[in-house]
């Protein structure tokens, strides 16, 4: 491993997943403002946002635990931004390539909930201690379907000989879809659909965004968080955003169009690129735009059971689908 | 350097470095937003939509887990019932489940 590649690597995606973080999060507010009929705010509202968040005070409330208070925020940006590093980002291979597996990125994936819990418990505010409570029943209920859909697919892939299979080099370079069965391709759908379930409840996004709920307790887990501290929670969201539709597209969709359009080279490279960050906008566009504008909240206890026996039925048949293709198709 | 699990691996220093890294970028980046507020006034006390918050009260660690609970009431009901309290039940729970795990490690 060149360090020198890594450092400047790890600078572009870094400084890349903010700014695409935060684009998305611009064209994600149009188009749901498209869709209720509304005008909506400028694609670059999200980026005068955190401007303004940093001219403004950073309150620290009176019965807050001041050091973890400030901690949080900065937590939830490294643990983010630091996923991404792990992560097939178009044509080219993770930055830290052979230095984290699909079990890092899990862990890393559910840091910036935690830090978020940290945070409103560190708060010293009623709503902002229920918030946190929130979040930690909800991380109860989705990392675990989370789990089964990562394992079905590795699963899959080690039986096919893949090794090793945890890898995301494995993963985001072998399409699964054309691999299995027809058994397997109904198992894979499953995962997949309880992926794009499992997407919004780990951005806490609506129908899952009861731990922050602004209309019944003003923000919950981030109703203290004022200013720099909560521009950073602001920018910790967009990146994660970013990392949560990379990992649906290095699971279910690790294709290019590159090859079938005859391209090499440079050009290869930009147009795999370009249709990577299309990909992830879809992913986003179907399971947070669209769902969000169509539902409303969910009550936290709705939330546990339907993780706990919907969703986890559902990955548990699509892993058993993917069992039995094991078997039919060997 | 790098930890290996059979299928998997990853290497805890390398993590650790980028993450210091990041922290610092992060640490600057913060270091440009305003710092100040107007400390012991009202705009330190914590929001609770207007109303008057005493001294030292906090919602209570007891309800932290009560979506779940409540959510998953006939299972957490039932779990319930094992814990008697009694450190003998405790231990032969312990015993029964060991040797079950035994039983599978051996047939597998």
């Amino acid at each position: 491993m060149n360090v020198l590649h890594v450092i400047w690597q790890s600078a572009v995606v870094v400084l890349g997943s903010g700014l695409l973080g935060l684009v998305y999060k611009g064209i994600d507010r149009k188009l749901a403002a498209r869709m209720q009929g509304r005008i909506g705010p400028p694609l670059r509202q999200p980026f005068l946002d955190v401007g303004k968040l940093m001219v403004k005070e950073n309150v620290v409330p009176r019965d807050a635990v001041p050091w973890l208070f400030h901690a949080a925020p900065i937590l939830a940006v490294v643990a983010s931004v630091t996923v991404l590093l792990y992560l097939p980002l178009g044509p080219f291979p993770p930055v830290l390539s052979g230095r984290g597996d699909l079990i890092l990125i899990l862990y890393l994936l559910a840091m910036p909930a935690v830090a978020m819990a940290l945070g409103g418990f560190a708060s010293g505010s009623p709503f902002a201690s229920v918030g946190a409570q929130r979040e930690i029943v909800m991380m109860m209920s989705y990392e675990f379907p989370l789990a089964v859909v990562v394992v079905g697919v590795v699963w899959r892939l080690a039986t096919l000989g893949f090794s090793p299979a945890f890898s995301m080099v494995t993963v985001g370079s072998t399409p699964l879809w054309g691999l299995v069965g027809p058994l397997g391709v109904l198992g894979l759908a499953l995962l997949f659909l309880c992926l794009l379930v499992v997407t919004p409840a780990e951005l806490s996004k609506i129908p899952f965004d009861i731990p922050e709920a602004e209309t019944e307790i003003a923000g919950g887990l981030l109703v203290e968080y004022s200013g720099v501290n909560l521009a950073l929670f602001y920018l910790a969201d967009a990146v994660k955003t970013v990392a949560m539709g990379a990992l649906v597209v290095a699971l279910f969709f690790p294709y290019g169009i590159a090859s079938p359009l005859g391209l090499s080279g440079g050009w290869a490279a930009l147009v795999d690129q370009l249709f990577f960050f299309v990909k992830v906008f879809a992913v986003v566009f179907v399971a947070v735009t669209t769902v969000r504008v169509a539902m409303a909240r969910l009550k936290v206890d709705q939330v546990a059971r339907g993780f706990w026996i919907p969703v986890t039925a559902a990955a548990l048949a699509g892993l058993a689908l993917l069992v039995l293709d094991k078997v039919v198709m060997g | 350097m790098n930890l290996l699990t059979g299928e998997g691996f990853w290497s805890p220093l390398v993590w650790l470095a980028l993450a210091v890294a990041v922290t610092a970028l992060t640490w600057w980046f913060r270091s440009k937003g305003r710092q100040d507020y107007k400390k012991g006034t009202e705009q330190a006390t914590p929001f609770l939509s207007g109303e008057p918050m005493p001294e030292g009260v906090h919602v209570g660690g007891q309800h932290l887990y009560w979506g779940f609970v409540e959510a998953l009431r006939p299972f957490v009901e039932r779990i319930r019932a094992f814990h008697t309290g009694v450190v003998v039940d405790y231990v032969t729970w312990l015993v029964v489940m060991l040797a079950v795990v035994f039983l599978v490690v051996m047939l597998s």
